[in-house]
């Protein structure tokens, strides 16, 4: 499909050299932009729970394309990978947490719909491993 | 062992300093034992997932030395399972930033 290629070649630009890595990416792009459009129509207006349900899916996916960008180096890496990626974490989990806190008591979002907007990136997961069991059994 | 007895009170300390910041409106003893629970459950959260997402990049990088070729696969596993493990921190963090600022259970 034109999208996904020009999605794609975006992706590489920005460093995303791992054609597989890309790919989960994309999909988890897709799944936050998906994850908006669905709170910004459904709820017509502002509603707590589109705006967990959106800054979840946001902020999720933030942290993936970070994890994704680092990751694709981590395992050929000869020095100092296990200390740059307990730093990344902790880093992104510190922003994460102040993102968390600022939502659930500044913005009063809905803690159910954060929640399911946070999840995207496990449905993400799953939907990768579902694909590639069918892909298998298919040439099976 | 004295290091770690140190730590261990200063950060009782610390968390029932806060505890007694935060109650407002709340008994004392109940905030207290909320804020105790949050650091705790936090930093038992983050410690098993950093020790996981350690051993996770080990067998990643012991894989990729032993079979080069199988790099991108490993790559993928790599990154799906670390996405897993800090998924779970996050949720760590909402669940304890819950029971900090929006407990259902308290009023």
């Amino acid at each position: 499909m034109k999208i996904n290629q020009k999605i794609e070649s975006f992706l590489h630009r920005r460093g995303f050299t791992h054609p597989d890595v890309r790919s989960l990416v994309r999909n988890q792009l897709y799944l936050a932009a998906g994850t908006c459009l669905i709170a910004a129509v459904v709820s017509i207006g502002f509603a707590p729970w589109a705006l967990g349900l959106a800054a979840g899916a946001v902020l999720v996916t933030f942290n993936f394309w970070s994890l994704a960008k680092f990751g694709q180096h981590l395992a050929y890496m000869r020095k100092g990978a296990v200390v740059s990626l307990l730093i990344r974490f902790y880093g992104r989990l510190i922003l994460s947490g102040l993102a968390l806190y600022g939502l659930i008591v500044w913005g009063q979002c809905s803690i159910y719909a954060l929640l399911a907007g946070l999840s995207t990136v496990v449905m993400n997961a799953i939907f990768w491993g579902v694909a590639g069991l069918r892909q298998k059994v298919k040439e099976a | 062992m004295r290091k770690a007895l140190l730590i261990v009170l200063n950060t009782m300390a610390l968390v029932l300093a806060a505890g007694a910041a935060f109650a407002a409106g709340v008994a004392p003893e109940v905030a207290s034992a909320t804020a105790t629970a949050t650091a705790l459950g936090m930093a038992i959260a983050a410690a098993g997932c950093g020790i996981g997402q350690g051993l996770g990049l080990k067998a990643a990088c012991e894989g990729t030395a032993r079979n080069p070729e199988a790099g991108g696969k490993i790559t993928v596993t790599l990154i799906l399972g670390l996405a897993f493990v800090e998924s779970l921190a996050i949720y760590a963090l909402v669940v304890n930033l819950i029971l900090l600022f929006a407990n259902p259970l308290i009023g």
